[in-house]
């Protein structure tokens, strides 16, 4: 019995060292990469009160380009990560609103950012975004193994002093301040979707996150926008609690849909069935202006 | 308390812990094993737990009384008790709103329209399977293959051992009964098997079953609109599922068990590389067929009669293997899909042919021919009604099956995995699990390297808070 303990304990302690050295190397040289996230934060450095910081999942750094905003004098900054739950953009947030202070946030949000366990998200912070006791606690409460070893690559990565691969893309070009666009491609309406509505899984925890980014930006004076950008109409009309989702944010603050504003839109302004290819971000994007021009929120 | 969780991980060193440290007295180890299976039972709900102890008294209770009666007709009416309430219990529980639901649609086809009662019943999670193990002792103990056991908390353990407990193997008490009522010495061999076995579950749970999974549901959820080579794709993944769930769990349950002394059944010997259906029934959840085999199949009078007989013996059993799994039409004609593969080989006499020899490469062809046959099985038991099942097995034997498949490429790395799982199962088909003896020849570190190497892939590629498929049935 001594013998078998003696040898569980030796084994644990290999594995242990096993999976931190391999883990590491792998995350370390895999790690999350093609949301761009790591450009972002680099850049980030160099922004100071910007007009406005956008936040959210790939639908909002795929779908705010910062370029039509400058051409409207406003300056923003994309802060969106590949799918950012609400627990993730809180995170975000807290870590960086008072180095940038924003003069407005518009929050992308869906019924998707309500309901995301959020592990693709903690996996693509770890790997791109300085640890910090937060970030460390909330990948370790995800209780995923994945996040665990990212984890651990991230502190090795950290303890190293090793900067996050830097990577592009053949499909997709960064472009600076945050936004990444996918030029001419439509999306191939190939794949029909299911009859059968699907109703929102809520997670409180993005709830309670939801509620902290309300709570932050009223105590520091700084306009929050809640906004649902685009996808594709058939997709979006399989969620069947689209209204309960409406009023859900509309009682959060100032809340648009664009699905409903904009869903003429077909597949040629969509490179797939959730994101816009440059036709699509470019109706969105003026459109967005304009109203959010129209509502007194661009008066500065 | 699922296996793949972090409670159990805890429950199970603390319950080791106690369990080794009881000073080798047979009562304590069995004191903390029934304390231990009742709490990780009780896990999933408290109310469980009067369900099972009343089975397990009445089943005690019925056994001390055929051993007390010698007459066989109060022998016949006791198991006539046993019977009644272990089937009646199952049949409330998990079959009344299958027989409302069908007694209604019979009369809505007649042209009666009746409302129908829908009972709102909790299914106790592992009811089919420890019915059927305290059924099996009460039979064994009718037939005198086994005496009454006088010990209660022994009759506790047997019934109520909580590694098998909720999804096998299903126990005979001739097995399982003697080990419980003699004292376990610890062995390093065996707790060294069971760590490997573990280990090996563990990875055809969570890095095969949970990441088919999403895919599984995507393409049996949109079937209607994708083209037969994504269906069959997704047959084919759902059979890697559910063998990876179930074959897993097994191997986890084994494992456990080993770390306490106590050896359980072989569930699974590599079904799919049967040469044929018989001798995938011989290799698939082992338990539950042997069961059929001796409790129902032989009485019914098994292939001894005439060839009539023996056919319809071989129909009920199917049937009932099928309707075992749940109240769905879909599980029934899943069994007589498989019932009218064996046929043939039953009425060609080749019914038994590969019973021994382990198969080999030149085997090749009827082992993919048998899996085919057994991917077409699947899609009836995970397809939500029969015309769902009929669909997709119509639109994969369409000129659509030579069309691209229409799902992620991420896929491509579930199936890498699949392949390292059917070489590894392979190449150590004659072993009774795989891990057994692959790495004894290696040096410590390689071995140890080896073993490290399938955790990382299990973080790599876990889930959370994903629940063994059999827990269902």
């Amino acid at each position: 019995m001594r013998l078998y303990l003696l040898k569980i304990l030796k084994f644990g302690l290999f594995a242990f060292t096993f999976l931190f050295i391999f883990g590491s190397a792998i995350w370390i040289n895999i790690g999350f990469t093609h949301g761009f996230l790591a450009n972002r934060i680099e850049e980030l450095k160099q922004i100071a009160h910007p007009d406005v910081l956008f936040v959210g999942s790939s639908r909002c750094y795929r779908g705010f380009d910062t370029r039509i905003f400058a051409e409207h004098g406003i300056e923003g900054f994309n802060l969106g990560s590949s799918a950012q739950s609400l627990e993730q953009s809180y995170l975000l947030l807290n870590k960086y609103v008072d180095e940038v202070k924003p003069k407005t946030i518009i929050l992308e949000v869906a019924a998707r950012s309500l309901e995301a366990d959020g592990i693709e998200s903690t996996l693509d912070l770890l790997a791109n975004v300085p640890l910090d006791k937060e970030l460390c606690w909330s990948a370790l409460t995800t209780k995923n193994p994945q996040t665990h070893l990212a984890l651990m690559a991230a502190i090795a990565r950290q303890i190293l002093g090793i900067s996050p691969t830097f990577r592009s893309s053949s499909r997709d070009k960064y472009v600076p301040f945050g936004f990444v666009e996918r030029v001419n491609q439509s999306y191939q309406d190939n794949k029909k979707f299911v009859a059968n509505s699907t109703y929102t899984n809520v997670r409180e925890k993005n709830v309670e996150s939801l509620d902290k980014i309300v709570e932050m930006t009223a105590k520091r004076g700084i306009k929050l926008i809640l906004v649902q950008v685009p996808v594709i109409s058939q997709r979006y009309k399989t969620h069947a609690d689209r209204e309960a989702i409406d009023e859900f944010f509309s009682k959060r603050g100032y809340y648009l849909n664009f699905n409903n504003k904009l869903s003429f839109l077909t597949s040629e302004y969509f490179f797939d069935s959730s994101h816009l290819n440059n036709r699509g971000v470019e109706v969105f994007d003026e459109l967005l202006i304009s109203t959010l021009r129209k509502d007194g929120v661009f008066d500065f | 308390m699922l296996f793949n969780s972090f409670a159990f991980l805890i429950f199970l060193i603390v319950v080791f812990t106690i369990y080794w440290c009881s000073n080798n007295s047979l009562r304590l180890q069995n004191t903390f094993l029934a304390i231990a299976s009742y709490i990780f039972y009780g896990w999933w709900d408290y109310r469980f737990l009067i369900l099972i102890f009343v089975s397990t008294v009445v089943d005690y209770l019925v056994a001390l009384g055929m051993e007390r009666y010698a007459d066989q007709r109060s022998r016949k009416n006791l198991l006539g008790v046993s019977i009644v309430f272990n089937l009646g219990l199952l049949a409330y529980c998990k079959y009344a709103n299958f027989f409302i639901d069908s007694f209604v649609d019979a009369f809505l086809f007649a042209g009666f329209d009746i409302d129908s009662p829908t009972l709102n019943i909790i299914l106790p999670v592992g009811i089919s399977f420890y019915t059927f193990q305290t059924l099996s002792y009460s039979i064994d103990v009718y037939r005198g293959e086994i005496k009454a056991n006088k010990d209660f908390l022994a009759f506790m353990v047997y019934v109520s051992f909580f590694p098998q407990l909720v999804a096998g193997p299903i126990e005979r008490s001739t097995k399982l009964l003697p080990q419980i009522l003699n004292k376990r010495i610890f062995s390093y061999q065996e707790a060294a098997l069971g760590m490997k076995q573990i280990l090996w579950g563990l990875f055809k749970k969570m890095v095969i079953a949970d990441n088919c999974a999403p895919y599984v549901d995507q393409i049996f959820n949109s079937s209607d609109s994708l083209h037969g080579s994504t269906l069959l794709l997704g047959a084919v993944l759902f059979s890697f599922q559910i063998y990876g769930d179930f074959s897993g769990y097994s191997d986890i349950a084994i494992g456990v068990s080993r770390l306490f002394g106590i050896k359980l059944s072989r569930n699974f010997n590599n079904p799919y590389f049967s040469r044929d259906i018989a001798e995938f029934w011989r290799k698939w959840h082992i338990s539950l067929s042997s069961w059929f085999k001796d409790y129902v199949y032989i009485p019914l009078g098994g292939s001894a009669k005439n060839k009539i007989t023996s056919i319809k013996n071989i129909f009920i059993i199917f049937l009932i293997s099928g309707f075992w799994h749940g109240a769905n039409w879909t599980f029934i004609a899943w069994g007589a899909f498989h019932s009218l593969l064996y046929l043939p080989l039953f009425l060609l006499k080749r019914n038994r042919k590969n019973l021994s020899e382990h198969p080999r490469f030149k085997d090749l062809l009827p082992v993919l021919k048998t899996y085919l046959l057994v991917c077409i099985g699947w899609v009836f038991f995970r397809a939500k009604d029969i015309s769902q099942a009929t669909d997709i097995l119509s639109e994969i034997m369409s000129e659509s099956l030579f069309s691209p498949i229409e799902v992620s490429l991420r896929v491509l790395y579930i199936i890498a995995l699949i392949l390292i799982l059917i070489v590894l199962e392979w190449l150590n088909r004659t072993h009774e699990f795989t891990l057994e003896k692959l790495g004894n020849n290696w040096n410590m570190y390689t071995r140890w390297s080896f073993y490290s190497t399938i955790l990382l892939l299990i973080a790599w590629f876990a889930k959370t808070g994903t629940s063994f498929i059999y827990f269902q049935f």
